[in-house]
């Protein structure tokens, strides 16, 4: 026993010590601009500040005229300090207009001026100013001196520091700058007050769960609960609130960049900055937000759906869960060094592989980012062994395959995408973090292959993009059936549809790469491949329709959100059939049509589906129903805001403002668009928290729910809301109201021949 | 929005057509169904019944399933069909270096580079001139006529290393000088004021601007592209976009893309970067401008 202890530990060690090694290794220490060894904007930090050394600029005017030339002489003074042939030195930093000056003196180094080696030999420098064109700018000097004693060693050295501000003839008197926070403090900021909040409203809860018995030693008993919880509700509940919380994050960082596009030639955030901005947005809204809101209603729904007790494997779930908030935090630590990875969510290298090339290359935050991803995958591997192991097994009695609600159905097929298609993603990306890290050179430009890993990325990237949105299908299928107070239309299409979506969609992968260099052969059969998408999901559609008809509609909150699902998932859906074809691509790809046409099956399809299902399920979780009021009002904002926000974007896209791109041309023409869409997505964002402030409220206040407050048919709604825990005290029965004799069909009757599949499940009449 | 002759826009037209049925035939289904069938409308007790744990009677129709199967797989054959000619045109019909107007283009970070592979003369006269200016270029002179014999013009070339100016007084004037044809030529003709009256651009072969290139109108252009680095970093990946010709190909490094179209039209079109590059993609942009040629017009 303690030898296996040892050995354990000694392992532990070992691992400990190569990550350390590694980190040691990374790129990442060499983060901050001219590295760890030098303070590029402090002056050089081997001599020692003095006061008793002057620096001066001689020659430098009250205010400027533009594009003048002014004659400049940069003089260090020091009486007490004298060399003989090594005198001096200097940095000098001008953030406008250009200098021209002898070579032989001078050089310009890391984003400035300083001398070079023969320049050392005095203590003033002649060079020449040229001013901005523009007179209204305020143009900043920023210098430093050396005087230097003549020794080799940098002892005894002394240097100073100083400024000037000149401002340009129209320019106004100078004003006070008063130092503004950079957009990324802000950020920060917001970061860390949501922490805060966060734990606020833990503490809140769990004060008002029971006002009397609170102490702080039960609220941490209480942390801990929730923390160590390996109860497939539990877990549920965790994934619900970070999918929500990264909703929020995202979102914010979608309004900080939609303020930049705002208005032409804004300069609101830097480059680097809505480079990062909307790489996290990508990021955190398909990984951190819409994955885990999925998973968590696939947790909490699917087991009492199946009548499975719990999931198969419930440490593994909870290892899956938990291995998302250290994840997300890789994904954007990045933020914390003002490096945050600046790839996009597609991560294309060379770019995101290239490191040596400063502002050229991607952020150093990338490589943490780029391992963040790894992790998520190792998440959504165990999540899938998991539900696919449950599926297979658990199913109670009289659930068999062809009797299993449809929303179970959407999670196995959206599971089993997800499973056979990470491995994709996995390896590109750990090809992406050696190219990093310990220079493997997969992508690289001269003797690796960077097209290689657009093909593996979206090889996960297509069927992903099902992934998240057929679970959604599944939502509406079980809300409008509810709803209309009827089953489904079409059942057993509704499944072979599901399931034929999840089969074409691997092989539709290229129709991202139209234009990317790719053989045009194989373009051609992706554009009919992706067209073929549009057959099972138009089944859908038109079954979903057949549904609501002769059926007696409910108009309640999530019933609105399937019905907003099924014109704007429509809308989606269509733009999206301009993208395989060769003339219509050739303009679309990458430019605002895209980005219309994503947010409208991501948000539209995939968001409005959740939001059903958050109103749809509520009561089962808390017990009290939603307010409808309230509900309605969210609806109404949120539906109306969204179109008018996304729907423009469709007409940038036509003109042809290309994606990503962090400001456009004055005369572009496509300022007035982009006004608006800001307008209407900030209206969109604060709509949502309409959402929260309801499921806050109707947590407490809310009209008790009962057991099946929407008269829906699967197993859940026979328990308890919430539910106990375990879930059943016994394996549930699922009884079948299609009382007519099925014969066998031919294929069921060699299974069950040679398998003996369908016995075993077989429905009990 | 791009021109009106480019193969988008007949495309854009026929699935826009498209697009308007089927939405229309969901929507106006949709708020149908909504309205007639809301509750209190229909006897529920003729419906199934739903109850929790018991899976519903099933409902289906194989007829109408298979029709709106079937139905959309014509349409969509049918679209496949209409498509198939664009993807021809864009991606299979690439032109041959001989037939085409070739120009190299470089992308760095974040600059369009573009290199001529064979002459190409930019000319313009200024606005509201009153008489014409012809310029001829031969082997060792440069003869100018003018088409007015009362005015004194100045000319200036240069052809690097080579320059000169000479004077035109009545009408007609010439210089004699070798011509090197692999260097730019560029002439000036100034009035007696010293207002430009004309400009005169030879680019040679294997010369070119950054930002800024000139094809002749009518001609089929085939634009050859590479990455290429700049100081430390890595090549990356930049896509060429021309908005007004519904034009896209990615730049690869390591790999010669092609890009090939006939402009219709005279004028100066912007060209923009659609393939993320780092930090100043956004403003990695160039111009592209189609002169008159004698195969297309134009106002030029």
């Amino acid at each position: 026993m303690l030898l296996s202890k040892t050995r354990i530990s000694g392992r532990a060690v070992f691992l400990l010590a190569i990550i350390g090694i590694a980190l040691i290794a990374t790129p990442q220490f060499t983060a901050e601009k001219g590295g760890i060894d030098s303070r590029a904007d402090d002056g050089c930090y081997c001599h020692t500040a003095s006061d008793a050394t002057s620096v001066t600029i001689i020659g430098l005017p009250d205010s400027f005229n533009a594009s003048t030339e002014y004659n400049l002489t940069i003089s260090v003074v020091n009486d007490e300090i004298i060399g003989d042939a090594n005198q001096g030195g200097f940095r000098l930093t001008v953030n406008q207009g250009t200098i021209v000056y002898d070579d032989a003196k001078i050089q310009t180094l890391d984003g400035g001026l300083t001398h070079t080696a023969e320049g050392n030999d005095q203590r003033s420098w002649d060079m020449v100013w040229t001013s901005p064109a523009d007179d209204t700018k305020v143009v900043e000097f920023k210098v430093w001196g050396n005087a230097v004693n003549g020794d080799v060693s940098p002892q005894g050295d002394a240097f100073a520091g100083t400024s000037y501000d000149v401002a340009g003839v129209n320019a106004g008197p100078i004003q006070e700058v008063v130092e503004s926070k950079r957009a990324m403090v802000v950020l920060l900021s917001v970061v860390l007050l949501v922490i805060s909040l966060m734990t606020l409203a833990a503490l809140y809860v769990f004060y008002l769960r029971n006002p009397d018995g609170f102490s702080m030693a039960n609220f941490g008993q209480w942390l801990k609960g929730w923390m160590t919880t390996t109860d497939h509700k539990g877990v549920g509940l965790l994934y619900l609130n970070f999918g929500l919380l990264f909703f929020l994050v995202g979102g914010v960082l979608a309004l900080l960049f939609r303020i930049q596009l705002a208005i032409p030639m804004n300069d609101f955030l830097t480059e680097q900055e809505y480079n990062s901005f909307f790489t996290l947005h990508g990021t955190t809204m398909v990984f951190l937000a819409a994955m885990p809101m999925i998973a968590g209603f696939a947790n909490y729904i699917v087991p009492l759906q199946i009548g499975a007790q719990d999931l198969a494997f419930p440490r593994v779930n909870a290892l899956g869960f938990w291995l998302l908030p250290p994840a997300a935090f890789m994904l954007f630590a990045g933020i914390f060094s003002g490096q945050a990875a600046d790839i996009t969510w597609v991560m294309y290298p060379p770019y995101s592989t290239s490191t040596g090339g400063a502002d050229m290359s991607a952020n150093a935050g990338t490589t943490l980012f780029v391992g963040g991803m790894i992790l998520l995958g190792a998440s959504s591997t165990l999540s899938g062994v998991n539900f696919i192991t449950t599926f297979f097994t658990m199913r109670g009695h009289g659930v068999s395959w062809m009797k299993m609600p449809l929303f179970s159905w959407s999670i196995l097929i959206s599971m089993f995408m997800l499973f056979m298609s990470l491995p994709a993603l996995i390896i590109g990306v750990l090809m992406m973090f050696l190219d990093r890290t310990i220079g493997s050179v997969f992508f690289a430009t001269n003797v690796g292959d960077p097209i290689l890993f657009q093909h593996l990325f979206w090889f996960f990237g297509h069927p992903e993009v099902y992934v998240v949105v057929i679970p959604a299908f599944g939502v509406v299928s079980e809300v409008l059936a509810t709803s209309a107070r009827r089953s489904i239309f079409g059942y057993k299409s509704m499944v072979y549809a599901m399931a034929g979506i999840g089969v074409v969609g691997f092989i539709v992968w290229g129709h991202h790469m139209l234009t990317s260099g790719m053989d045009p052969k194989l373009r051609f059969l992706m554009m009919a491949a992706t067209m073929l998408v549009a057959l099972p999901t138009g089944v859908k559609v038109f079954n979903w329709l057949a549904t609501l008809l002769g059926g007696s509609l409910v108009m309640k909150t999530h019933t609105l959100w399937a019905l907003g699902f099924l014109l704007t998932f429509t809308l989606g859906g269509i733009s999206g059939m301009f993208f395989p074809v060769a003339g219509l691509d050739m303009h679309f790809h990458d430019t605002y049509f895209v980005v219309a046409h994503f947010h409208y099956v991501f948000v539209g399809g995939v968001v409005f589906g959740l939001f059903s299902a958050i109103y749809y399920w509520y009561p089962k979780w808390t017990g009290r129903l939603l307010n409808e009021k309230l509900g309605l009002l969210h609806f109404l904002t949120a539906f109306i805001s969204y179109n008018a926000a996304f729907w423009p974007m469709h007409r940038l896209g036509i003109m042809g403002m290309p994606r990503r791109t962090h400001s456009y041309a004055v005369d572009s023409g496509y300022g007035d668009l982009n006004m608006t869409i800001t307008i209407w997505a900030i209206i969109f964002g604060l709509s949502n928290l309409i959402m929260v402030v309801n499921m806050i409220y109707s947590q407490k206040k809310g009209q008790e729910a009962g057991p099946d407050p929407w008269g829906g048919w699967s197993i859940e709604w026979s328990t308890t809301s919430p539910p106990p825990t375990p879930s059943f005290a016994e394996i549930p029965i699922q009884k079948d109201a299609n009382t007519e004799h099925h014969p066998d069909g031919f294929v069921t009757k060699l299974a069950k021949r040679f398998w003996a599949i369908g016995e075993k499940k077989g429905v009990k009449k | 929005m791009p021109a009106e002759y480019t193969t988008f826009v007949g495309l854009y037209d026929t699935f826009m057509f498209w697009s308007i049925i089927v939405g229309a035939i969901v929507f106006v289904w949709m708020f149908y169904a909504v309205l007639r069938f809301r509750k209190g409308m229909v006897d529920e007790s003729t419906l199934e019944k739903l109850e929790p744990g018991v899976f519903p009677k099933e409902r289906e129709n194989f007829k109408l399933e298979m029709a709106w199967f079937i139905i959309p797989a014509i349409l969509i054959g049918y679209l496949c069909i209409v498509s198939w000619n664009s993807l021809y045109e864009d991606w299979g019909n690439s032109p041959s270096d001989d037939e085409a107007f070739v120009v190299e283009a470089i992308a760095t970070q974040w600059n369009w580079e573009f290199k001529y592979t064979e002459p190409i003369i930019v000319e313009e006269s200024s606005e509201g001139l009153l008489y014409p200016v012809n310029i001829g270029v031969s082997d060792g002179r440069i003869a100018i006529s003018s088409g007015s014999a009362q005015v004194n013009l100045t000319v200036k070339w240069s052809n690097e290393p080579a320059s000169g100016e000479f004077n035109i007084t009545d009408g007609e004037g010439h210089v004699d000088t070798i011509i090197d044809l692999q260097e730019i030529l560029e002439i000036t003709v100034k009035d007696e004021e010293g207002n430009v009256v004309h400009e005169y651009t030879r680019y040679a072969a294997g010369t070119g601007e950054s930002g800024q290139v000139y094809v002749p109108c009518g001609k089929e252009i085939k634009l050859k592209m590479t990455s290429e680095r700049v100081g430390d970093a890595d090549a990356v990946l930049h896509a060429f976009f021309l908005p007004e010709w519904a034009v896209k190909e990615d730049v690869v490094p390591n790999l010669e893309t092609i890009l090939y179209f006939t402009p219709q039209e005279t004028g100066t079109y912007d060209v923009v970067c659609a393939e993320y590059c780092g930090m100043k993609h956004a403003y990695m942009t160039a111009q592209i401008t189609v002169v008159s040629s004698n195969i297309c017009g134009g106002e030029a």
